[in-house]
Parts: C-alpha cells; structure tokens; sequence
C-alpha cells in the first residue's frame, strides 16, 4: 500500500481521528441512483414475450430484441426470465457496491495550490514552481483547475514543470460580491487584464482547456501584445457539431433559466452535470459497477476516484454566464457563425496574430471532434495533434505524455525557439 | 452446468440491450417535452414566491 493512503486510511480509523467525510457524489445523486434503480429493476421485464414485450421495447431496437427473441425461442421461457431477474439484481447489487466504496473510499488527492501571483476578485493565478519560463493555463468555468494537476504521474503542470516551466493556473474561485452579473465578456475582460499584469517582463504563451480554451482565445485577442501563443485542448467551436437529442432539448429547456434573473444568482454545478449526463445516461451506471470490480488499493482505484471528484466539484457559477455559455454557445452557435461578441468586437480566431496549437481528442464525447476542428480551420495555421483519448483522458490518462504533455511542451519550445 | 451457462448468457444479453433501450427512449426526442424544464422552472419560482411571502409574514426569519 503507498504511504499516502496508508496515512488516509489511518486517520479514517474509528479509534483514533474523526473518519473522512462521505462523499455525496455522483451529482446529482439522485439522477445516478435513481437512474440505476430504475433499469435493474424494470429490467425483469426485458424477457417477456409476445406483443406485451414488444411493446417495452424502442422501435430502433426492434430488429435487435427479434433476434434475441428468435434465440431464446428454444429455452425454457420461466427459467430464462429468472436468469434475467437474477443478473440484474447482480448489476444492481454490484452499482451500489460501487457507489457506496466511491462515497467512502478514504483516498483524497493531495492538495497542491501553488502560490498566487496575480488575482481579481474571487480568480487568482498560482504560481506552480518558482522559476522557469512562465505559461498561463486557463480551466474551464464549469469544474475546477485541479484536471491540471490531478496526481503525480497524471499532471500537465508537473510535465510542464519538469521541461522547464513555470506553469501559472487560473482558479476563477466561487463567484463573490464582486462577480455578481458578470457574463462571459466580463470574466474574459478579467482574464485579460491578468494577461497583462503577469506578461510585465513579456508575452507568455497561454494554454486553455475545454472552455477555458475559448476564454482564452477571446482574452489573447483583446491583451494581443501580452500573448506570444497559444494553445487550445478541446475547445469546442461548432457547438452543433454533433448534438443529442437529449442535449437539444435539455438546452433550449435551459433558456427558463432567463426567468430566474433577479431571484437566483449563481447555477449549481449539478445542472451542469445533468447536461454531461444527458450525453450517455447509462455511463455513470457502467462506469460504478466497474469501480467495484476494482481492487480499492490499486492505482486505478485511486484514478477513479480522482477523476470522479474532480468532476463532481465546481463552483456555481454565475446566472449570467450559464445563460451566455447555453444560450450564446450551445444554443445560438455564435462562435462559429462569427456572431460571438465582445464588448461589441466579435471573437474571431482568423485575427489571432500568435502562433496558435490546438488538440482534438480524437474520442471526445464532451466536446465532439468537429467541433473543435471547426476552431482549428478557424484559426491561421495551427499546429493540430489528435490524441487517441476522449476529453478528459487525454489530460489525465496514461496516454497522456505522449498525446498531450509532450506535443504541447515540444511545441512551446518550438514557438520559442522562433521568436 | 452448460444450459445454466447458456441461460446466463442470455440474460446478460438482454440485460445490456435493456439498458440500451431505456436510453433510446429517454433519447427520443418524441418522448421528451421539450418545456419540461420550463415547467420546472415555473414551478421553482412559484415555490420560492411562496417561500418570500411565508418569510414576510414569519417577520423575515
């Protein structure tokens, strides 16, 4: 066992130091729970035949089920269904397993913060390091920083460190007095006014990730002369590039949100994570009775865990950017139509004066691969890597070296070396 | 032991299928109204206008 959780495990001891608190994860539970509930328990049903059965079954699933059907049409119709009853109680079984040594597994990341350098209002910029050659990283509004540096091993800050930079992050914090209405154009002025105040001794290259790719694009427009380049990681563009039905409709239900101006001020992470989990409703299900199947003390154990915090915490964030990322982004498509403004400048990548680089997981399903390509041919001849992971393995995975820290360091080196 | 086997591998078969056709239908766009969230924010605000006005009258607790 590591000593780090060897130590966790001790202080989660009964007799000794008050137990690790419970994680309320998923988000929404709720959703999760009632989601996995709700199959393995109708589930009994799948095997019932004739013209009732039929009828519980989606229409583009028919030819599917007829030949499940045409292959059970020889066993023994009672026994088989007691099979079915019996698997699901075991997936059931096996989901809360799962769930349950998630919520009180002792393992937490270790904290590494950094030191601020630079901050306004509740954002700050941490330091990762003393010296080297400074690179701003911008995350997402949506979850925090810490995908950044999840774990030793598993770290685009540390990769970035250990080639001789000094990464500095962006924690945009929970939104505070002094973030009360502002909208996306008002924390992307934010972020280039902090631009400015860390480029003093010259232009630093910027890196964003997933939304923070396009608040940094809009940022190193307006602060042009503070950014010698810049690098975007799965930063969707085309936001109807591929869109679910689910998503569509949870989307345009999302304007509502409008109405709630002047009573709620902040939108909770969990009705974002209601979207992520629109995308593929049976993936929380999958991925905890996995969990279970796992060794607890295994690193991989603690690679869930890891992930699985991350994106279950967040900040709220503002009323008025929830309605600008939905409404603006995934609704109206702005950035793509070159209807996305700022202060009235639209946001246009063609006019981005920087070297420019941008990585397009190859099986992204937050942010599908046509979307940010849109932004690569929007862009003047950017340097495009395609790592073979989705969204957040290409960041955290073990493939991540490869096909992510080391073609993005290479390239700053590059960019470097040019100017 | 082999006819249990295949028994339980029907199952998993119709279990996985299962899933995946929960998730057409919750997918379907036909099935979904599309103002549900309206409705729910609707609702929500009704709930806290009732909330306000029962604060008014508990003096502001």
């Amino acid at each position: 066992m590591p000593p780090a959780a060897k130590n966790v495990t001790a202080a989660a001891s009964p007799q000794s130091e008050p137990r690790a608190a419970v994680r309320l994860g998923p988000r929404p539970l709720a959703l999760h729970t009632g989601t996995s509930l709700f199959t393995w328990s109708s589930a009994v049903m799948a095997a019932l035949p004739g013209p009732a059965g039929a009828a519980l079954w989606h229409p583009s699933l028919a030819d599917e089920r007829a030949r499940l059907e045409g292959e059970s049409a020889l066993v023994e119709r009672p026994a088989l269904q007691l099979a079915v009853a019996q698997e699901a109680g075991r997936r059931l079984q096996d989901f809360l397993a799962g769930l349950s040594a998630y919520q009180h597994h002792p393992f937490r990341r270790p904290e590494h913060q950094g030191t601020q350098v630079a901050g306004a209002g509740a954002t700050r910029v941490l330091a990762h390091g003393d010296s080297g050659r400074p690179v701003l990283l911008v995350p997402s509004l949506i979850n925090p920083a810490t995908i950044l540096d999840l774990l030793p091993g598993r770290s685009f800050v540390r990769a970035l460190a250990g080639r001789g930079y000094r990464p500095l992050v962006v924690d945009w914090g929970a939104p505070g007095a002094a973030e009360t209405g502002m909208g996306l154009g008002a924390y992307i002025n934010r972020l280039a006014g902090l631009i400015a105040e860390i480029s003093s001794d010259g232009p630093l290259p910027v890196v964003g990730y997933c939304m923070g790719g396009n608040l940094a694009l809009a940022a190193s427009l307006i602060a042009e002369d503070c950014v010698s380049a810049l690098a975007l990681l799965a930063t969707p563009w085309n936001f109807h590039a591929d869109p679910a039905p689910m998503s569509a409709h949870f989307l345009e239900g999302l304007r509502a949100f409008e109405s709630l101006d002047g009573i709620a001020r902040t939108v909770p992470i969990e009705v974002f994570q209601v979207f992520f989990a629109s995308l593929d409703p049976a993936l929380t299900d999958r991925k905890f009775r996995r969990f279970a199947s796992l060794d607890p003390e295994s690193d991989e154990a603690r690679m869930f865990i890891a992930v699985e915090d991350w994106a279950n915490s967040g900040d709220p964030v503002t009323l008025e950017v929830a309605i600008d990322c939905l409404a603006d982004w995934y609704i109206d498509n702005r950035p793509v139509r070159g209807t996305w403004a700022i202060d009235g400048e639209t946001v246009d990548p063609g006019r981005l004066a920087a070297p420019a680089f941008v990585a397009v997981p190859r099986r992204d399903r937050i942010v599908p691969p046509d979307s940010a390509l849109a932004l690569a041919e929007a862009l003047p001849e950017p340097t495009v890597v395609r790592p073979p992971s989705g969204h957040v393995g290409m960041m955290v995975s073990s493939a991540a070296e490869r096909g992510l820290y080391g073609p993005v360091a290479d390239w700053l080196d590059d960019v470097s070396r040019k100017r | 032991m082999e006819g249990s086997e295949k028994y339980a591998r029907l199952a998993e078969r119709y279990l996985d299928l299962w899933q995946r056709n929960l998730v057409a239908w919750a997918l379907d766009p036909k099935v979904i109204a599309p103002d549900a969230l309206a409705a729910f924010t609707e609702a929500f605000k009704k709930v806290h206008d009732h909330a306000a006005g029962g604060e008014e009258r508990n003096g502001g607790r």
